[in-house]
């Protein structure tokens, strides 16, 4: 199922060794990021620099352990709305170590870790490497397999010039949202985003560790064409006490370019708002419980609303033709049934990507909306008069509107 | 009405209750949702009938590694021993259709043979597991006399086994309780086996 070893590349300029712990994985298993989802664990790590082979060495075989770092992870979907956030196929941790070590050292690994697929195995491994004093052909390939997830490291957000914004919503129903905004996507004017750049940023996913106080739902994608934007609910640990301040660790991947992650961390007070402004270097954190007045910040993307409206004005038409309102081929009208059916689905695939796009305090009223709708276009299915037609066809549009206003209305979207 | 418009209409409800069913969580200080579920034996276990004792719930499944460790330990026998007052529940709540499922007897034979004698309630459905927002083998729940949750998370701080010492976390939960005083941490982060529900 894994494969595990050991890998040195080259020291870092300060001496220490460059460690990594590597894993290939059967198809199907996966193994875990520092926060691992609803289950499983990271892997944990005791590192012994033993002698060498042949000479001194700085170790004396006192276990220690190292820093682990996390590539950005992946996101498995489990049965029963569960998530797992690991990696799949193959992935390397980088170990970074506080003490020195001269070549010729013997360095020990006693590993442990989970992977997991339909089942889960727990896995104990001790796992050793030498540190060579020539770089042998073995040695230059595992010091570019290293450099390789080095890279997949995120980087911290402050240092690689983006807008970010992260705000924290109280009440009843609290959440954060989080909007990024990479030079390919710009955050203000006209201007379309660049084609790479909107393509990578469509594959963009956010990763949240737990907070003090509190834990975070599975973060769901804002359609924003101008940025990268997610929001989250926040679930406390204890009922009804949301934590203020509270500190988002979040990881986000492919918003500027395909397998570049960043990763900030920033304490944002209930009802405020942080972040930066990326000019390079000169970033800076902007002031806590700063408000966003932009109007273009506050509207939902065009194809939200445009399937807003779709979804119940479809349901209306679809109801009121089907089956009397059609010329039917006399007792066989199960073509027609199964296109009704057909339509239906494709509504309630609609419905379910709303759900997952809209936050949550907004999806039971757009939800209410949607059934007044069906059953506002039922009664004009089913009424023989067309004034009283007219009547519910007039509710259904009411019910459409009010499913709008629920989304759009500004009062509903401030923070 | 015809026949089709009541399809579209049912489609309908179904879509709108879709997006509604996120996964809760029992906050800690929330009410502990209610439950009646049935033990090996087929007797009925409702919640309700424990109030004014506490009681332990631990979601279990012998086909987890996790669980079975802690079963061979015999982790959560001596808890439960050392608070003879407390009320201890396993609950299964893997699916049916789940290869890890096992029979209300094989669930017996494994219970004798790590000395389980606390019952262990059958949730096939998950229904009991999502209310609670159960997500692991084992995940831990404890809840007080008034019937609100005190504790959630794991059983302890060492998910391999290995550590030299563990911090048993229900035990700490359970005795700060009885002192009286508040349980600190009342809330981790449980790890193990996802629960293998249905659906």
């Amino acid at each position: 199922m894994v494969a595990s070893r050991l890998i040195a590349g080259a020291p870092g300029a300060d001496g220490t060794p460059r460690l990594g712990l590597h894993f290939r994985l059967a198809p199907e298993w996966h193994v875990y990021w520092k926060h691992p989802g609803d289950a499983g664990a990271p892997p944990q790590v005791a590192i012994a620099v033993g002698g060498a082979a042949g000479g001194a060495a700085d170790g004396d075989g006192t276990a220690f352990q190292p820093e682990i770092l996390y590539p950005a992870p992946q996101r498995f979907r489990l049965p029963g709305g569960l998530e797992a956030l690991g990696y799949a196929g193959e992935v390397v941790y980088p170990l970074r170590l506080s003490q020195t070590a001269p070549a010729g050292s013997t360095i020990t690994a006693s590993v442990d870790y989970v992977a997991c697929a339909v089942e889960c195995i727990p896995y104990h491994d001790e796992l050793t490497v030498t540190l060579l004093a020539a770089a042998s052909p073995t040695e230059i390939a595992e010091d570019e397999l290293l450099r390789k997830w080095e890279a997949r490291l995120p980087r911290p957000v402050e240092a690689a010039g983006v807008d970010w914004r992260l705000r924290y919503r109280a009440g009843d129903a609290p959440e954060i949202e989080l909007e990024v905004v990479s030079p390919g996507l710009p955050s203000s004017g006209g201007e379309a985003p660049s084609a790479s750049a909107a393509g990578v940023a469509r594959t963009a996913e956010l990763f949240l560790e737990p907070a003090p106080g509190a834990t975070f739902a599975s973060p769901e994608r804002v359609a924003d064409p101008r940025a990268v934007r997610f929001r989250a609910a926040v679930r406390p640990e204890i009922a009804g006490k949301a934590p203020d301040p509270l500190r988002v660790a979040w990881t986000l991947t492919d918003a500027m370019a395909r397998d570049v992650a960043l990763a900030g961390v920033a304490t944002v007070p209930a009802g405020g708002e942080v972040g930066a402004s990326g000019e390079g270097s000169n970033a800076h954190a902007d002031a806590a419980s700063r408000r966003r007045r932009a109007r273009g910040s506050r509207v939902p993307s065009a194809v939200i609303v445009a399937l807003l409206a779709l979804v119940p004005l479809t349901a209306a038409l679809v109801l009121w033709l089907i089956p009397d309102r059609l010329p039917l081929p006399a007792g066989s009208p199960s073509w027609l049934r199964a296109a009704g059916f057909l339509a239906a689905a494709v509504l309630v695939w609609f419905a379910y990507r709303l759900g997952t796009l809209l936050p949550a305090d907004r999806v039971g009223a757009v939800e209410l909306s949607w059934l007044a709708v069906a059953l506002a276009a039922q009664g004009a299915a089913s009424t023989s008069t067309a004034a009283r037609r007219r009547l519910w066809l007039a509710l259904a549009l009411l019910a459409a509107g009010a499913g709008l206003w629920a989304a759009w209305s500004p009062g509903m979207l401030s923070p | 009405m015809n026949h089709n418009a009541h399809r579209l209409v049912l489609a309908f409800a179904v879509a709108a209750l879709l997006p509604a069913c996120a996964r809760a969580e029992s906050a800690v200080g929330a009410p502990a949702p209610d439950f009646t579920l049935p033990d090996l034996a087929g007797k009925a276990h409702h919640l309700a009938d424990y109030k004014g004792r506490v009681v332990v719930l631990e979601w279990v499944n012998p086909n987890c590694p996790f669980s079975r460790r802690h079963a061979e330990e015999g982790t959560m026998t001596r808890t439960a021993a050392a608070h003879s007052d407390v009320v201890w529940l396993g609950i299964n709540s893997t699916g049916k259709k789940h290869g890890d499922f096992v029979t209300p007897d094989k669930q017996a034979s494994y219970d004798r043979e790590h000395g389980i004698t606390y019952p262990v309630l059958f949730d096939s459905d998950g229904k009991v597991g999502h209310a609670y927002g159960a997500s692991t083998t084992p995940h831990m729940f404890v809840i007080d006399e008034q019937g609100k949750v005190i504790y959630r998370g794991a059983i302890d701080d060492d998910p391999y086994g290995r550590g030299k010492k563990r911090t048993n976390y229900v035990d700490a939960a359970l005795t700060a309780h009885a002192a009286g005083k508040p349980v600190q941490p009342a809330s981790t982060t449980s790890y193990g086996c996802s629960v293998k529900y249905g659906g």
